[in-house]
């Protein structure tokens, strides 16, 4: 038997490496007091030596998805690394400016040392490296004919879940129909009938923060903070049994035909925005200033990357094609 | 003498065409594998996330890591022309359905910490503030961890743990036959094919 269990590594481990750092000139502070789903979400700096804090998160979550160690191991380096580098809840990193890093209250979400916190960051961080990887198989030619849907379930119990229904109508998915309970997002693994083909924009918009304060702004599972809910492959003949078609009614293969990136297992990008609701006005204007985003009028909380992508991308096309 | 029995088979053409699409159809075998890995790890996921085993959470009182249950996510599906598989990582500790698996203090430890309380259940002792435990040995032979405070057990200190293998923490065998037997019959069936009409 060839040496296949490494495969499932690549993948997760592929998505994981492809992750950037959240690019921004805010000093720590200011970093400290946007929303703690900002802070949480992107492995970025502040300044200084929290550089080597997050080269070590950067390589401990490379470890935790390639399966060589648990997310205990992964907590404990992190915290070793906090501790070596001379990280206090109270004062910060030593490289911060005094005075700048407001106390963080040990034990607290704020204080990066604290369990709740290094619980928070290996898991989101290995959650969103799983789905990541499910999508890019999702996509390889066998797996996107044979099973050409995602359905989205609950994958594992939480204390409160959100109103996934509700944001799936929000988010433009289509409605499931009497067939299935309307509570059955509660219940791990129970089918919800919120199906959609692979590449549909739905997943886009579920995972996207100027919808909901708390996405990850991603297009795959976990799609939010802790969400518990992940994908089922569902097969042809289930998506024709439950009816499932495009957004403008396509069928499975009018669908993918119109794909011909999705066919070729190129992924659409990620809606390019970020929600700052529940930060404080000077600060989210500082941040957006910073890294020269837009907002919408309607959404003043909500910071778009569009314009900076569609700018970058024509550049680089006009590099390759002047 | 024998008899001549002249017999005329009618729509043998249309049968051929039938069964050449099967072969067509079974020429790549990665779409079939494709689907069978597919069904399997789906069935495993679901067998882990209703495993439902907390017996340690349960006997101290403590509330679940679901730690099994949260494995299950990392399960993936693979294939290529020979066969379908299972890809489980690692660190799911699933390894222990097929042999003995022992475990040992990470370099520069001593002991290994077994939670013996509530409070202590899914948790290192680093989760605590400092000086939370003093260390004791029980009975002159068993060391351990106590909270400082009320005197309570927290970890039993152990060199090594020696878990038994337990098939049961994956499908049996027949389990993932079974899938693999229906999952196969369904692509088959499934196969575009010319109508008799």
């Amino acid at each position: 038997m060839p040496a296949q269990p490494l495969a499932v590594i690549t993948d997760a481990l592929a998505a994981a490496q492809d992750r950037g750092m959240l690019p921004t000139t805010l000093d720590s502070a200011g970093l400290k007091e946007l929303g703690a789903e900002v802070l949480a979400k992107s492995v970025f700096t502040a300044r200084g030596a929290d550089a080597v804090f997050v080269s070590q998160l950067k390589e401990v979550i490379d470890q935790l998805t390639a399966g060589d160690i648990g997310e205990g191991q992964a907590r404990t380096a992190l915290w070793e690394t906090l501790k070596a580098i001379g990280y206090t809840p109270e004062g910060g990193f030593p490289s911060t400016p005094l005075g700048q890093v407001p106390e963080a209250m040990a034990g607290t979400l704020q204080d990066l040392s604290s369990r709740r916190r290094l619980d928070l960051i290996v898991r989101t961080q290995k959650d969103l490296m799983t789905g990541a990887g499910q999508q890019i198989r999702g996509m390889i030619p066998a797996f996107l004919a044979m099973f050409p849907a995602w359905e989205l379930v609950r994958m594992g119990p939480v204390r409160v879940a959100r109103d996934w229904p509700l944001r799936w109508a929000e988010a433009g998915g289509k409605d499931p129909g009497d067939e299935f309970p309307a509570f059955s997002y509660q219940t791990v693994g129970a089918p919800t009938g919120m199906i959609a083909f692979k590449g549909d924009p739905v997943w886009g918009e579920l995972g996207s923060s100027g919808n909901f304060d708390d996405a990850l702004d991603v297009d795959y599972p976990p799609f939010c903070y802790n969400s518990g809910m992940g994908w089922r492959p569902r097969s042809r003949a289930y998506c024709q049994l439950h009816d499932v078609t495009g957004p403008d009614g396509e069928s499975i293969d009018e669908w993918q035909a119109s794909q011909p990136n999705i066919l070729g297992g190129k992924l659409p990008l990620p809606a390019p925005q970020v929600s700052l609701a529940g930060v404080d006005p000077a600060i989210a204007e500082r941040f957006r200033l910073a890294t020269q985003g837009t907002t919408d009028p309607g959404k003043p909380m909500v910071v778009n990357y569009s314009d900076i992508l569609a700018k970058a991308l024509a550049a680089a096309k006009a590099a390759y094609h002047p | 003498m024998p008899e001549v029995l002249a017999i005329n088979v009618t729509g043998a053409e249309l049968v051929d065409r039938d069964l050449n699409t099967l072969l067509a159809g079974l020429r790549d075998r990665r779409p079939l594998h494709a689907s069978i890995a597919t069904e399997a790890t789906e069935m495993t996921r679901e067998y882990l996330q209703g495993l439902n085993r907390h017996a340690s959470a349960e006997r101290l009182g403590a509330t679940p890591t679901n730690f099994r249950e949260r494995n299950a996510l990392s399960l993936q599906p693979s294939c290529d022309d020979a066969a379908a598989y299972i890809l489980i990582p690692r660190n799911t500790g699933l390894g222990r359905a097929f042999h003995d698996v022992l475990i040992l203090p990470g370099s520069g430890k001593t002991y290994l910490t077994i939670p013996a309380c509530a409070r202590t259940y899914g948790k290192v002792v680093r989760d605590f503030p400092a000086d939370t435990f003093r260390f004791v040995i029980y009975q002159g032979r068993y060391p351990g961890l106590v909270f400082r405070d009320d005197g309570e057990l927290g970890y039993w200190l152990r060199r090594q743990v020696l878990q038994r293998q337990d098939r049961t923490l994956l499908p049996s065998n027949e389990d993932w036959r079974e899938v693999g037997r229906h999952s196969a019959i369904a692509y088959v069936n499934n196969l575009p094919r010319p109508s008799l009409a």
